[in-house]
């Protein structure tokens, strides 16, 4: 996405703040949107600990913009322990945008119970929210699983839909019969088999 | 009938003036000129998020990722494209990996790209401070560098960033649910690969918004053409076909005309292709056009003509013999301009 700049505009820079701040002033207003994500991703690394709590604290938010954001912001800063079980609970969600950003974070961390739910998804044309450039769930799906499980480089043309729900049976097959051995390299960070 | 067919021909064709320049410029994104070639170097400094040393791996990776952009993607799709009719965009990637240490020294004057490589939820953005408008083309990047963070991502995804640096807005708005702009439908700028035309033009024209000058191109004139021979005792003959003139800055004229016919003497009729290279000048008002050489798959001859009144004489060999022929033929070409400043 392009995040645009100027007074009082899409681009207007988010103020530094506190990570509770950048979750809890998320606007998806076009004209902040972009400003909105910025501002957490200015805490990704310095205040990853902070942003994680506030996260935490804010996944039941009766705004629906507050939750995304809480749910995004733990997707990007979760460790093993209650960060981790926050997400599993997303797996489950009604909403394929937050399955997705639970299952693509929880896959990227060795947990690979999300796998079959990013399989699941290779058949959902739906658009995940806020995606830049617009994204499919099915087309997330693939690029996550192929790239956790190295099958594929991202330099690969990305297949269209209907490539994508005709391997989705090969993946559940694939999934039957190579789950329960699959094991988590963290080092390599990819499934072997 | 025999191949080979020479003609000459002058005609008058009423044009303007061009004004031609071959500047050089550059900005943050870069731009030079060579001829009809603009080359639009974007220098991006990729600090790789987690990877401290950068890798061999990660330099095959972006290797790549720049030969395939190169190869299928911008670059590719870029070339197929001509802006103002006659400009060609070659695109350079200048890539410079820096690890994820504060020891990492930054160039100056590139593009700095936080690249979460290992994380694909990390919403890739480009962050514009010269437009409020997301889906409005700035030459912000031709100016100055700007700055972003993306996330793992396939290759069409870098590719819409990448269209940023090029001065790009999105060609679709709305949140949290995103809709095409109108006609923008599974552009490259939208959520798909497609560069058009607009998109080539939308560069060109962001890149002259820069204030960068880029080179005018030749007038280019293209129609139809019509050539027949009525009335003759012993021959009639007819071409249709097509002709595409250029006139360049030294006032030179180079084109083409191909197109298809039948020619009917004493033998019956013949059908032929012909193609003929056109040359010439451009006069005060007008272009005096020559056919220069004509190749053909079963006639050959000759003829000219001069202003608007042509003199058409004819001259060809076939199977049965020599023939020519004055003042049975009429030479038709409707041109207009595709490619002219202030020509209408």
């Amino acid at each position: 996405v392009l995040l645009a700049g100027g007074c009082g505009g899409r681009g207007e820079s988010a103020e530094p703040g506190s990570p509770e701040g950048a979750i809890t002033g998320f606007s998806a207003e076009a004209a902040r949107v972009d400003a909105s994500f910025e501002a957490i991703h200015e805490h990704l690394q310095s205040r990853s600990t902070e942003l994680r709590e506030a996260a935490l604290e804010h996944l039941e938010d009766d705004d629906r913009n507050v939750r995304y954001a809480s749910l995004y912001a733990l997707a990007l800063t979760a460790e093993k322990g209650e960060s981790v079980e926050a997400l599993r609970s997303f797996l489950k969600s009604n909403d394929v945008s937050e399955r997705m950003l639970a299952a693509g974070s929880l896959v990227a961390r060795g947990e690979k119970a999300a796998i079959p739910v990013l399989i699941d998804a290779l058949g959902s044309d739906g658009l995940l929210d806020f995606r830049d450039p617009p994204k499919p769930a099915w087309e997330f799906a693939h690029l996550v699983l192929t790239r956790y499980t190295g099958r594929e480089s991202p330099l690969h043309t990305p297949p269209d839909l209907a490539a994508a729900v005709a391997a989705k049976t090969a993946w559940e097959s694939w999934w039957r019969e190579q789950g329960e051995s699959l094991r988590w390299n963290p080092a390599m960070r990819v499934y072997e088999e | 009938v025999s191949t080979g067919r020479k003609v000459c021909l002058s005609f008058v064709v009423t044009v303007a003036a061009l004004l031609l320049a071959t500047p050089t410029a550059y900005g943050k994104t870069r731009v030079s000129a060579s001829g009809d070639v603009v080359t639009i170097t974007v220098p991006i400094d990729v600090q790789l998020v987690g990877h401290d040393p950068v890798t061999d791996s990660d330099r095959t990776y972006f290797d790549q990722l720049e030969k395939l952009t190169d190869k299928f993607w911008w670059g590719d799709k870029l070339r197929e494209l001509r802006y103002r009719d006659c400009l060609r965009f070659e695109l350079v990637l200048d890539i410079n990996l820096l690890p994820d240490s504060p020891e990492a020294v930054p160039r100056d004057g590139a593009h700095q790209i936080e690249w979460w490589l290992d994380d694909p939820n990390v919403r890739s953005t480009v962050i514009d401070p010269g437009t409020s408008d997301p889906t409005e083309d700035a030459p912000t990047a031709f100016r100055d560098s700007l700055t972003g963070q993306w996330g793992y991502m396939n290759i069409r995804d870098f590719n819409h960033e990448l269209g940023h640096l090029l001065g790009l807005g999105d060609d679709y708005t709305g949140y949290p649910d995103s809709t095409p702009l109108p006609g923008r439908d599974g552009t490259m700028m939208d959520g798909g690969s497609t560069v058009d035309q607009a998109l080539m033009d939308r560069i060109g024209k962001v890149i002259e918004e820069g204030g960068i000058e880029l080179p005018e191109c030749d007038e280019v004139w293209e129609g139809e053409v019509r050539y027949a021979i009525t009335g003759h005792p012993t021959i009639a003959l007819r071409f249709m076909g097509s002709a595409r003139i250029a006139v360049g800055a030294d006032e030179s004229v180079d084109g083409s005309m191909r197109g298809r016919g039948v020619v009917t003497d004493f033998g019956g009729p013949h059908r032929f292709t012909s193609t003929c290279d056109i040359g010439g000048r451009r006069e005060a008002t007008s272009l005096a056009l020559e056919l220069q050489s004509c190749t053909s798959s079963s006639a050959a001859g000759g003829f000219s003509g001069a202003g608007g009144s042509l003199t058409l004489a004819i001259t060809g060999t076939t199977a049965r013999g020599s023939f020519s022929s004055f003042g049975y033929d009429s030479f038709e070409m409707r041109l207009r301009c595709v490619s002219c400043e202030g020509v209408g």
